[in-house]
Protein backbone atom coordinates (compact mmCIF):
# COMPACT_ATOMS: atom_id res chain seq x y z
CA UNK A 1 0.00 0.00 0.00
CA UNK A 2 3.05 1.93 1.31
CA UNK A 3 4.78 2.28 -2.56
CA UNK A 4 1.58 2.99 -4.09
CA UNK A 5 0.69 5.99 -2.47
CA UNK A 6 4.29 7.43 -2.68
CA UNK A 7 3.63 7.32 -6.85
CA UNK A 8 -0.01 8.25 -6.78
CA UNK A 9 1.48 11.66 -4.62
CA UNK A 10 3.65 12.97 -7.86
CA UNK A 11 0.61 12.01 -10.63
CA UNK A 12 -1.68 13.89 -8.01
CA UNK A 13 0.76 16.76 -7.85
CA UNK A 14 0.75 17.15 -11.65
CA UNK A 15 -3.05 17.10 -11.80
CA UNK A 16 -3.15 19.73 -8.86
CA UNK A 17 -0.84 21.95 -11.38
CA UNK A 18 -2.58 21.35 -14.52
CA UNK A 19 -6.10 21.90 -12.83
CA UNK A 20 -5.66 24.36 -9.82
CA UNK A 21 -5.63 28.04 -10.11
CA UNK A 22 -2.40 30.09 -9.14
CA UNK A 23 -3.31 30.71 -5.83
CA UNK A 24 -3.58 27.40 -4.72
CA UNK A 25 -0.61 25.79 -5.04
CA UNK A 26 1.18 27.25 -2.22
CA UNK A 27 -1.48 25.13 0.07
CA UNK A 28 -1.04 21.81 -1.10
CA UNK A 29 2.55 22.15 -1.82
CA UNK A 30 3.21 22.14 2.14
CA UNK A 31 0.81 19.63 2.61
CA UNK A 32 1.86 17.12 0.08
CA UNK A 33 5.80 17.42 1.62
CA UNK A 34 4.82 17.08 4.94
CA UNK A 35 3.33 13.39 3.86
CA UNK A 36 5.76 12.53 1.78
CA UNK A 37 8.03 13.47 4.31
CA UNK A 38 6.34 11.64 7.18
CA UNK A 39 5.86 8.33 5.02
CA UNK A 40 9.19 8.65 3.56
CA UNK A 41 10.51 8.50 7.49
CA UNK A 42 8.05 5.73 8.48
CA UNK A 43 9.42 3.51 5.55
CA UNK A 44 13.00 3.47 6.61
CA UNK A 45 11.90 3.19 10.19
CA UNK A 46 9.74 -0.09 9.40
CA UNK A 47 12.89 -1.43 7.31
CA UNK A 48 15.13 -0.64 10.28
CA UNK A 49 12.52 -2.20 12.92
CA UNK A 50 11.97 -5.72 10.29
CA UNK A 51 15.61 -5.67 10.21
CA UNK A 52 16.39 -9.13 12.86
CA UNK A 53 20.17 -8.92 11.81
CA UNK A 54 20.41 -5.31 12.74
CA UNK A 55 21.89 -4.95 16.83
CA UNK A 56 20.86 -2.55 18.75
CA UNK A 57 24.17 -0.39 18.11
CA UNK A 58 23.19 -0.55 14.20
CA UNK A 59 19.82 0.66 14.70
CA UNK A 60 20.47 3.21 17.10
CA UNK A 61 23.08 4.52 14.45
CA UNK A 62 20.21 4.57 11.49
CA UNK A 63 17.74 6.14 13.64
CA UNK A 64 20.12 8.89 14.50
CA UNK A 65 20.41 9.30 10.46
CA UNK A 66 16.64 9.87 10.16
CA UNK A 67 16.33 12.37 12.78
CA UNK A 68 18.81 14.53 12.01
CA UNK A 69 17.40 14.67 8.48
CA UNK A 70 14.13 15.46 9.80
CA UNK A 71 13.94 16.67 13.17
CA UNK A 72 14.45 20.80 14.05
CA UNK A 73 17.00 18.89 16.56
CA UNK A 74 17.82 23.11 17.85
CA UNK A 75 14.64 24.24 18.07
CA UNK A 76 13.45 21.39 19.92
CA UNK A 77 16.27 21.44 22.51
CA UNK A 78 16.06 25.02 23.02
CA UNK A 79 12.55 24.67 24.27
CA UNK A 80 13.02 21.11 26.46
CA UNK A 81 16.30 22.59 28.21
CA UNK A 82 13.47 26.06 28.96
CA UNK A 83 14.87 29.36 30.40
CA UNK A 84 18.03 27.96 30.88
CA UNK A 85 19.02 28.40 27.47
CA UNK A 86 19.11 31.80 27.63
CA UNK A 87 21.52 31.49 30.48
CA UNK A 88 23.71 29.00 28.92
CA UNK A 89 27.14 29.63 27.29
CA UNK A 90 27.80 28.92 23.34
CA UNK A 91 29.91 25.98 24.17
CA UNK A 92 27.26 24.82 26.99
CA UNK A 93 24.71 24.90 24.21
CA UNK A 94 26.70 22.87 21.64
CA UNK A 95 27.74 20.56 24.07
CA UNK A 96 24.00 19.83 24.82
CA UNK A 97 22.57 19.66 21.34
CA UNK A 98 25.22 16.84 20.96
CA UNK A 99 24.05 15.38 24.18
CA UNK A 100 20.39 15.69 23.51
CA UNK A 101 20.82 14.16 20.14
CA UNK A 102 22.18 11.28 21.69
CA UNK A 103 19.00 11.19 24.72
CA UNK A 104 16.26 11.31 21.77
CA UNK A 105 17.99 8.47 19.39
CA UNK A 106 17.95 6.32 22.46
CA UNK A 107 14.81 7.41 23.67
CA UNK A 108 12.83 6.90 20.47
CA UNK A 109 14.56 3.49 19.32
CA UNK A 110 13.66 2.06 22.89
CA UNK A 111 10.01 3.06 22.04
CA UNK A 112 9.60 2.12 18.67
CA UNK A 113 11.19 -1.29 19.43
CA UNK A 114 8.26 -2.28 21.51
CA UNK A 115 5.99 -1.52 17.97
CA UNK A 116 7.25 -4.72 15.72
CA UNK A 117 7.00 -1.90 12.67
CA UNK A 118 3.90 -3.73 11.42
CA UNK A 119 2.16 -1.03 9.95
CA UNK A 120 3.22 3.09 10.16
CA UNK A 121 0.74 4.53 8.00
CA UNK A 122 -0.49 7.86 7.26
CA UNK A 123 -3.86 9.03 7.43
CA UNK A 124 -4.54 12.82 7.28
CA UNK A 125 -2.65 16.09 6.44
CA UNK A 126 -4.16 19.18 8.17
CA UNK A 127 -3.08 22.99 8.24
CA UNK A 128 -1.38 23.75 11.77
CA UNK A 129 -0.12 27.10 12.54
CA UNK A 130 2.85 28.38 10.18
CA UNK A 131 3.26 24.33 9.01
CA UNK A 132 1.44 21.22 8.75
CA UNK A 133 0.52 18.34 11.32
CA UNK A 134 0.40 14.80 9.80
CA UNK A 135 -1.66 11.98 11.23
CA UNK A 136 -0.44 8.27 11.40
CA UNK A 137 -1.34 5.07 12.85
CA UNK A 138 0.88 2.93 14.28
CA UNK A 139 -0.13 -0.41 15.06
CA UNK A 140 0.84 -2.17 18.32
CA UNK A 141 0.51 -5.72 17.75
CA UNK A 142 1.31 -7.43 20.91
CA UNK A 143 -2.08 -5.17 22.69
CA UNK A 144 -3.76 -5.58 19.22
CA UNK A 145 -4.17 -1.56 19.61
CA UNK A 146 -3.77 1.52 17.13
CA UNK A 147 -2.06 4.70 18.35
CA UNK A 148 -2.79 7.87 16.67
CA UNK A 149 0.58 10.29 16.20
CA UNK A 150 0.72 13.86 15.05
CA UNK A 151 4.02 14.79 13.67
CA UNK A 152 4.11 18.56 13.79
CA UNK A 153 5.94 20.30 11.00
CA UNK A 154 7.72 23.41 10.21
CA UNK A 155 9.53 25.08 7.58
CA UNK A 156 13.33 25.29 8.58
CA UNK A 157 14.97 26.85 5.60
CA UNK A 158 14.35 24.91 2.43
CA UNK A 159 12.76 21.75 4.46
CA UNK A 160 10.16 20.77 6.37
CA UNK A 161 11.18 19.62 9.71
CA UNK A 162 9.63 18.05 12.79
CA UNK A 163 9.04 20.20 15.81
CA UNK A 164 7.23 17.98 17.54
CA UNK A 165 5.46 14.45 18.21
CA UNK A 166 2.18 14.30 19.64
CA UNK A 167 0.43 10.73 20.97
CA UNK A 168 -3.31 11.12 21.71
CA UNK A 169 -2.60 14.90 22.61
CA UNK A 170 0.42 14.34 24.52
CA UNK A 171 3.48 16.32 23.39
CA UNK A 172 6.93 14.73 23.66
CA UNK A 173 8.46 17.92 23.32
CA UNK A 174 6.42 19.19 26.32
CA UNK A 175 6.83 16.13 28.50
CA UNK A 176 10.67 15.94 28.55
CA UNK A 177 10.57 20.04 29.24
CA UNK A 178 8.91 19.27 32.15
CA UNK A 179 11.11 16.67 32.84
CA UNK A 180 14.30 18.65 32.24
CA UNK A 181 12.76 21.73 34.62
CA UNK A 182 12.74 18.76 37.21
CA UNK A 183 15.60 17.78 36.97
CA UNK A 184 17.33 21.73 36.37
CA UNK A 185 16.25 22.20 39.72
CA UNK A 186 17.21 19.54 41.40
CA UNK A 187 20.92 19.90 40.18
CA UNK A 188 21.19 23.00 41.87
CA UNK A 189 19.41 25.51 39.10
CA UNK A 190 22.62 25.22 36.87
CA UNK A 191 23.42 23.94 33.39
CA UNK A 192 26.17 22.25 34.22
CA UNK A 193 23.92 20.20 36.55
CA UNK A 194 21.96 19.78 33.74
CA UNK A 195 24.58 18.47 31.77
CA UNK A 196 25.99 15.99 34.18
CA UNK A 197 22.28 14.18 34.42
CA UNK A 198 21.70 14.09 30.83
CA UNK A 199 25.25 12.70 30.50
CA UNK A 200 25.05 9.80 33.63
CA UNK A 201 21.45 8.88 31.60
CA UNK A 202 23.08 8.10 28.38
CA UNK A 203 25.87 6.57 29.86
CA UNK A 204 23.19 4.62 31.80
CA UNK A 205 21.34 3.78 28.59
CA UNK A 206 24.59 2.71 27.00
CA UNK A 207 25.16 0.16 29.53
CA UNK A 208 22.02 -2.09 29.12
CA UNK B 1 -20.67 -0.66 47.24
CA UNK B 2 -20.13 0.18 50.43
CA UNK B 3 -16.36 -1.23 50.79
CA UNK B 4 -15.58 0.59 47.25
CA UNK B 5 -16.68 3.74 48.97
CA UNK B 6 -15.26 3.25 51.92
CA UNK B 7 -12.08 2.85 50.72
CA UNK B 8 -12.24 6.04 48.11
CA UNK B 9 -13.33 7.97 50.76
CA UNK B 10 -10.50 6.97 53.05
CA UNK B 11 -8.05 7.64 50.53
CA UNK B 12 -9.65 11.03 50.14
CA UNK B 13 -9.34 12.12 53.36
CA UNK B 14 -5.56 10.78 53.74
CA UNK B 15 -4.71 12.69 50.92
CA UNK B 16 -6.37 15.90 52.29
CA UNK B 17 -5.19 15.18 55.93
CA UNK B 18 -1.44 14.79 54.28
CA UNK B 19 -1.66 18.06 52.21
CA UNK B 20 -2.64 19.95 55.12
CA UNK B 21 0.46 18.71 56.68
CA UNK B 22 2.53 19.82 54.30
CA UNK B 23 0.39 22.56 53.17
CA UNK B 24 3.66 24.72 54.22
CA UNK B 25 6.48 23.80 51.71
CA UNK B 26 8.43 26.69 50.82
CA UNK B 27 8.67 28.27 47.86
CA UNK B 28 12.03 29.17 46.67
CA UNK B 29 13.09 32.50 46.74
CA UNK B 30 14.59 32.88 42.95
CA UNK B 31 12.45 34.63 40.70
CA UNK B 32 13.29 31.82 37.68
CA UNK B 33 13.08 28.81 40.15
CA UNK B 34 9.79 30.55 41.80
CA UNK B 35 8.13 30.79 38.51
CA UNK B 36 8.80 27.35 37.88
CA UNK B 37 7.46 26.44 41.47
CA UNK B 38 4.53 27.91 40.80
CA UNK B 39 4.46 26.62 36.58
CA UNK B 40 4.88 23.32 38.57
CA UNK B 41 1.95 23.33 40.72
CA UNK B 42 3.02 20.60 43.18
CA UNK B 43 3.45 22.40 46.42
CA UNK B 44 4.10 18.93 48.29
CA UNK B 45 6.40 16.98 46.08
CA UNK B 46 8.68 15.62 48.46
CA UNK B 47 5.91 13.83 49.84
CA UNK B 48 4.58 13.13 46.28
CA UNK B 49 7.69 11.71 45.20
CA UNK B 50 7.69 9.31 48.12
CA UNK B 51 4.18 7.90 47.58
CA UNK B 52 5.36 7.91 43.49
CA UNK B 53 8.16 5.34 45.27
CA UNK B 54 6.06 3.28 47.04
CA UNK B 55 3.36 3.06 44.25
CA UNK B 56 6.16 1.82 42.04
CA UNK B 57 7.47 -0.83 44.44
CA UNK B 58 3.69 -1.88 44.06
CA UNK B 59 3.62 -2.19 41.04
CA UNK B 60 6.77 -3.95 40.14
CA UNK B 61 5.88 -6.75 42.97
CA UNK B 62 1.87 -7.07 42.78
CA UNK B 63 0.43 -4.93 39.78
CA UNK B 64 2.54 -5.99 36.64
CA UNK B 65 3.18 -9.73 37.39
CA UNK B 66 -0.61 -9.70 37.64
CA UNK B 67 -1.37 -7.41 34.81
CA UNK B 68 1.26 -9.57 32.73
CA UNK B 69 -0.12 -12.99 33.75
CA UNK B 70 -3.74 -11.66 32.43
CA UNK B 71 -2.59 -11.08 28.95
CA UNK B 72 -0.41 -13.91 28.94
CA UNK B 73 -3.15 -16.55 30.12
CA UNK B 74 -6.48 -15.04 29.27
CA UNK B 75 -7.33 -15.10 25.70
CA UNK B 76 -7.87 -12.03 23.79
CA UNK B 77 -11.12 -13.02 23.31
CA UNK B 78 -12.54 -13.39 27.19
CA UNK B 79 -10.37 -10.05 27.75
CA UNK B 80 -12.36 -8.40 24.90
CA UNK B 81 -15.61 -9.74 26.76
CA UNK B 82 -14.92 -8.23 30.11
CA UNK B 83 -13.79 -4.70 28.36
CA UNK B 84 -17.08 -4.54 26.93
CA UNK B 85 -19.11 -5.54 29.76
CA UNK B 86 -17.20 -3.31 32.32
CA UNK B 87 -17.37 -0.44 30.15
CA UNK B 88 -21.15 -0.70 29.54
CA UNK B 89 -22.17 -1.69 32.80
CA UNK B 90 -20.30 1.83 34.65
CA UNK B 91 -21.70 3.97 31.27
CA UNK B 92 -24.63 5.08 33.47
CA UNK B 93 -21.62 7.46 35.15
CA UNK B 94 -20.30 8.43 31.79
CA UNK B 95 -23.96 9.38 30.86
CA UNK B 96 -25.00 11.50 33.97
CA UNK B 97 -21.39 13.15 33.65
CA UNK B 98 -22.66 13.66 29.78
CA UNK B 99 -26.22 15.34 31.13
CA UNK B 100 -24.21 17.56 34.11
CA UNK B 101 -22.00 19.16 31.27
CA UNK B 102 -25.19 19.77 29.27
CA UNK B 103 -23.96 17.42 26.29
CA UNK B 104 -26.67 16.29 25.62
CA UNK B 105 -25.89 14.48 21.97
CA UNK B 106 -23.39 12.50 23.84
CA UNK B 107 -25.86 11.71 26.39
CA UNK B 108 -28.06 10.71 23.97
CA UNK B 109 -24.94 8.45 22.18
CA UNK B 110 -24.55 6.78 25.70
CA UNK B 111 -27.88 5.77 26.50
CA UNK B 112 -28.19 4.18 23.05
CA UNK B 113 -25.15 2.24 23.40
CA UNK B 114 -26.35 1.21 26.50
CA UNK B 115 -29.61 -0.08 25.47
CA UNK B 116 -28.29 -1.71 22.33
CA UNK B 117 -25.45 -3.20 23.74
CA UNK B 118 -27.20 -4.64 27.20
CA UNK B 119 -29.96 -5.83 24.87
CA UNK B 120 -28.75 -6.97 21.54
CA UNK B 121 -25.16 -7.21 22.77
CA UNK B 122 -26.09 -9.90 25.65
CA UNK B 123 -25.71 -7.68 29.00
CA UNK B 124 -23.03 -5.39 27.44
CA UNK B 125 -20.43 -8.48 26.49
CA UNK B 126 -20.47 -7.42 22.69
CA UNK B 127 -20.05 -3.93 22.09
CA UNK B 128 -22.58 -3.93 19.15
CA UNK B 129 -22.94 -0.31 19.19
CA UNK B 130 -19.33 0.48 18.74
CA UNK B 131 -19.23 -1.98 15.45
CA UNK B 132 -22.05 -0.14 14.05
CA UNK B 133 -20.03 3.10 14.42
CA UNK B 134 -21.23 4.49 17.55
CA UNK B 135 -18.43 4.90 19.15
CA UNK B 136 -17.73 4.82 23.24
CA UNK B 137 -16.43 7.65 25.23
CA UNK B 138 -15.91 8.00 28.97
CA UNK B 139 -16.80 10.92 31.45
CA UNK B 140 -16.40 11.18 35.29
CA UNK B 141 -16.79 13.95 37.65
CA UNK B 142 -14.00 15.35 37.83
CA UNK B 143 -14.18 16.11 34.43
CA UNK B 144 -17.78 17.40 34.51
CA UNK B 145 -16.38 19.46 37.84
CA UNK B 146 -13.39 21.29 35.13
CA UNK B 147 -16.45 21.58 32.50
CA UNK B 148 -18.08 23.95 35.07
CA UNK B 149 -14.99 25.64 35.73
CA UNK B 150 -12.64 24.00 38.86
CA UNK B 151 -9.65 24.31 38.36
CA UNK B 152 -7.25 21.00 38.94
CA UNK B 153 -5.39 21.88 42.62
CA UNK B 154 -2.09 20.84 43.59
CA UNK B 155 -0.58 17.92 42.05
CA UNK B 156 -1.22 14.64 44.26
CA UNK B 157 0.16 11.20 44.12
CA UNK B 158 -2.61 9.33 45.84
CA UNK B 159 -1.65 5.83 47.53
CA UNK B 160 -2.37 2.90 45.10
CA UNK B 161 -4.54 5.00 43.07
CA UNK B 162 -1.56 6.92 41.21
CA UNK B 163 -1.64 10.49 40.10
CA UNK B 164 -4.20 12.68 40.55
CA UNK B 165 -5.65 16.00 41.97
CA UNK B 166 -8.05 17.49 44.64
CA UNK B 167 -10.58 18.21 42.00
CA UNK B 168 -10.14 14.36 40.01
CA UNK B 169 -10.26 12.58 43.67
CA UNK B 170 -13.69 14.49 44.39
CA UNK B 171 -14.66 13.36 41.42
CA UNK B 172 -13.93 10.29 41.98
CA UNK B 173 -15.65 9.80 44.91
CA UNK B 174 -18.42 11.37 43.77
CA UNK B 175 -18.59 8.51 40.50
CA UNK B 176 -18.60 5.89 43.41
CA UNK B 177 -22.26 7.36 44.18
CA UNK B 178 -23.62 7.56 40.98
CA UNK B 179 -23.62 4.36 39.42
CA UNK B 180 -27.59 3.05 39.70
CA UNK B 181 -26.71 -0.59 39.13
CA UNK B 182 -24.23 -0.28 42.39
CA UNK B 183 -27.03 0.05 43.80
CA UNK B 184 -28.78 -2.77 42.74
CA UNK B 185 -25.54 -4.62 43.10
CA UNK B 186 -25.87 -3.69 47.22
CA UNK B 187 -29.11 -4.46 46.94
CA UNK B 188 -29.20 -8.16 45.90
CA UNK B 189 -26.36 -8.63 48.19
CA UNK B 190 -23.84 -9.22 45.79
CA UNK B 191 -21.73 -6.09 46.19
CA UNK B 192 -18.65 -7.59 46.75
CA UNK B 193 -19.12 -8.69 42.32
CA UNK B 194 -18.44 -4.51 41.80
CA UNK B 195 -15.03 -4.80 43.75
CA UNK B 196 -13.68 -8.02 41.60
CA UNK B 197 -14.95 -6.27 38.32
CA UNK B 198 -12.86 -3.68 39.61
CA UNK B 199 -9.99 -5.16 40.35
CA UNK B 200 -10.13 -6.92 37.02
CA UNK B 201 -10.66 -3.24 35.54
CA UNK B 202 -7.38 -1.97 36.83
CA UNK B 203 -5.30 -5.17 36.02
CA UNK B 204 -7.04 -5.25 32.39
CA UNK B 205 -5.96 -1.23 32.30
CA UNK B 206 -2.40 -2.17 33.79
CA UNK B 207 -1.85 -5.24 30.98
CA UNK B 208 -2.54 -2.41 28.23
CA UNK B 209 0.57 -0.26 29.33
CA UNK B 210 3.47 -2.47 30.12
CA UNK B 211 5.84 -2.04 27.75
CA UNK B 212 5.44 1.48 26.93
CA UNK B 213 5.60 2.38 30.72
CA UNK B 214 8.75 0.38 31.27
CA UNK B 215 10.43 1.99 28.67
CA UNK B 216 9.24 4.89 29.61
CA UNK B 217 10.66 4.57 33.24
CA UNK B 218 14.00 3.30 31.44
CA UNK B 219 14.40 6.35 29.72
CA UNK B 220 12.96 9.22 31.82
CA UNK B 221 15.44 11.68 32.73
CA UNK B 222 13.29 12.23 35.78
CA UNK B 223 9.88 9.50 35.60
CA UNK B 224 8.23 11.39 38.33
CA UNK B 225 8.32 14.60 36.59
CA UNK B 226 7.40 12.47 33.29
CA UNK B 227 4.14 10.95 34.73
CA UNK B 228 2.77 14.49 36.23
CA UNK B 229 2.94 15.55 33.15
CA UNK B 230 1.82 12.81 30.97
CA UNK B 231 -1.25 12.59 33.56
CA UNK B 232 -1.92 16.12 33.18
CA UNK B 233 -2.21 16.18 29.48
CA UNK B 234 -4.08 13.30 29.57
CA UNK B 235 -6.44 15.29 31.87
CA UNK B 236 -6.73 18.25 29.61
CA UNK B 237 -7.18 16.00 26.63
CA UNK B 238 -10.27 13.93 28.66
CA UNK B 239 -11.84 17.10 29.68
CA UNK B 240 -11.77 18.55 26.00
CA UNK B 241 -12.82 15.79 24.52
CA UNK B 242 -9.93 15.16 22.16
CA UNK B 243 -9.99 18.80 20.90
CA UNK B 244 -7.43 20.47 22.85
CA UNK B 245 -7.46 23.76 22.02
CA UNK B 246 -3.37 24.50 21.95
CA UNK B 247 -0.52 22.38 22.54
CA UNK B 248 2.65 24.56 22.92
CA UNK B 249 5.41 24.40 20.48
CA UNK B 250 9.01 24.52 20.35
CA UNK B 251 10.03 27.10 18.78
CA UNK B 252 6.80 29.35 18.83
CA UNK B 253 5.62 28.95 22.40
CA UNK B 254 7.58 29.03 26.03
Amino acid sequence: MMPATSRLIPALLLLAAISAPAAAPARADIKSDGRTLVQAMADKVIAILADKGMDRAAKEARFRQILVQNFDVQTIGAYVMGPPWRQASAAQRADYLRLFESYIVKVYTGQLSNYSGEKITVVGVEEDGGGVAVTSRITDVKNDRTIEVKWRLRQAGAQLRVRDVVLENISMSLTQQREFASVFQQRGGTVEGLLAALREKIAELDKK
Amino acid sequence: MTRTHGKALRAAALAMFLVSLVACATPPTDPAARAEFERTNDPIEPLNRRVFAFNLFLDDYVAKPVARAYRDNIPKFFRDRFRDFYDNATSPVTFINDVLQGQSGRAAETATRFTVNTTLGIAGLFDVAGQYGLKKHKEDFGQTLAVWGMGEGPYLMVPFLGPSNPRDLTGKVVDNFLNPISYGLSHAGVAWLEIVAGVIDAVDNRAGLLEPMDELRRTSLDFYAAVRSLYRQNRESEISNGKVKKIPLPGEDE
